[in-house]
C-alpha cells in the first residue's frame, strides 16, 4: 500500500518536519530538523496537477482535453494553485 | 445533473461558441416565424410582426450586451488574463434556452392570447376576456417560459463564476450587479433603436 506523506501534526495541526533521513542500502541515518519542500506541502490534487502540467509542456489546452474539463476550468485550477503557492511562501517568510 | 446546470465545467471556447451561435441563429429564424421579440437580455414579448432582420438584431444586441457587461465584470474581478473566446462562447451558450420560446409561443397560441390582453389594456375594454382554457394555457406558458429563463440565468451565473474564478458573496454580489446592469443597458439600447 502506498502511503501519503503527512504534512500536519494529527494532534495539534502544526506543520511537520523531517527529523531523520536514512539510506535504504546501508542504513546510514542522518538526523536533524529539515523543512518539507514547498511542493510537498501542497495537497495531492495540486501535486498531480503540477506533474500533469509539466508532462503537457505547460499546455493547458492539452491538459483540458486529457482531464475532460473546459479550458477556463483548468486555467482556474492553475490560478488557485498559484495562489496556494504564494500563500505558502508568505507563511514561510513570516515564520522566518 | 451538476453538468446540466454548469455545462462550462466541460464546455467553453469554440465548442460553446458554435453551439450558442447555432442556437441564436435558430432562435432568430423561429422568432421571425412565430413573431417573438427578445427585446432585452431576459425579455420575451409577443407583439406585431417580427422580421428576420429585427430578430437577428435583437439576438445580437442581447448577446453583445452580455459579452460587454460580464466581460467588464470578469476583467475587474479576475485580475488575471482570460480568453476572450471563452467569454464569447459562454455568453452565446447561455442564450440556448431562449430557443424554446418561439415554438412554445406557437404551441400555447400566445399570439392570440397576447392580442386579447393588448386589446383589454390598450383599447380600454378593461375586462380580460379569456376563456378558462386560455387562462390555463397562459399559466402553463408562463411557468414553462420562466423555467427556461431561470436556466439561462443559472448558466450565466455559473459561466460568470468560471470566467472570473470568483466564489461566495463576492461572486453573488458581482453577478447580481452585472445582471442588473445588463438588463438596464439592453433596455436602453432597445429604446434607442425603437
Amino acid at each position: 500500500m502506498k502511503s501519503n506523506l503527512p504534512k500536519a501534526c494529527p494532534s495539534c495541526g502544526e506543520e511537520l518536519r523531517v527529523k531523520a533521513l536514512q539510506c535504504p542500502s546501508c542504513s546510514t541515518t542522518i538526523e536533524g530538523q529539515f523543512d518539507l519542500p514547498l511542493l510537498a506541502l501542497l495537497n495531492k490534487e495540486d501535486q498531480d496537477f503540477i506533474l500533469s502540467f509539466v508532462r503537457h509542456s505547460g499546455s493547458l489546452k492539452k491538459m483540458s482535453k486529457e482531464l475532460n474539463l473546459s479550458y477556463p476550468t483548468v486555467r482556474n485550477k492553475l490560478n488557485n494553485l498559484i495562489d496556494a503557492i504564494n500563500n505558502l511562501e508568505q507563511e514561510k517568510q513570516q515564520e522566518l | 445533473m451538476k453538468q446540466f446546470f454548469n455545462p462550462f465545467l466541460k464546455i467553453a471556447g469554440w465548442k460553446a461558441l458554435s453551439y450558442g451561435l447555432a442556437a441564436m441563429l435558430a432562435t432568430t429564424f423561429l422568432g421571425s416565424i412565430y413573431n417573438i421579440h427578445l427585446d432585452g437580455i431576459l425579455n420575451v414579448h409577443v407583439n406585431g410582426n417580427v422580421s428576420l432582420s429585427i430578430a437577428l438584431q435583437e439576438n445580437l444586441i442581447n448577446w453583445l450586451t452580455l459579452v460587454f457587461v460580464f466581460g467588464l465584470a470578469t476583467w475587474i474581478l479576475n485580475g488575471r488574463a482570460f480568453r476572450f473566446l471563452d467569454l464569447l462562447g459562454i455568453m452565446a451558450f447561455t442564450r440556448i434556452p431562449f430557443l424554446v420560446m418561439p415554438p412554445l409561443n406557437a404551441m400555447f397560441n400566445m399570439e392570440m392570447i397576447g392580442e386579447k390582453i393588448r386589446q383589454s389594456v390598450f383599447e380600454g375594454t378593461g375586462e380580460l376576456l379569456l376563456s378558462a382554457t386560455e387562462y390555463l394555457l397562459l399559466g402553463i406558458y408562463l411557468v414553462i417560459s420562466l423555467l427556461f429563463i431561470i436556466l439561462s440565468v443559472t448558466w450565466l451565473y455559473n459561466g460568470f463564476r468560471i470566467l472570473s474564478n470568483s466564489k461566495g458573496i463576492q461572486a453573488n454580489t458581482a453577478f447580481i450587479i452585472t445582471l442588473l446592469a445588463g438588463v438596464i443597458i439592453s433596455q436602453v439600447l432597445f429604446t434607442i433603436i425603437e
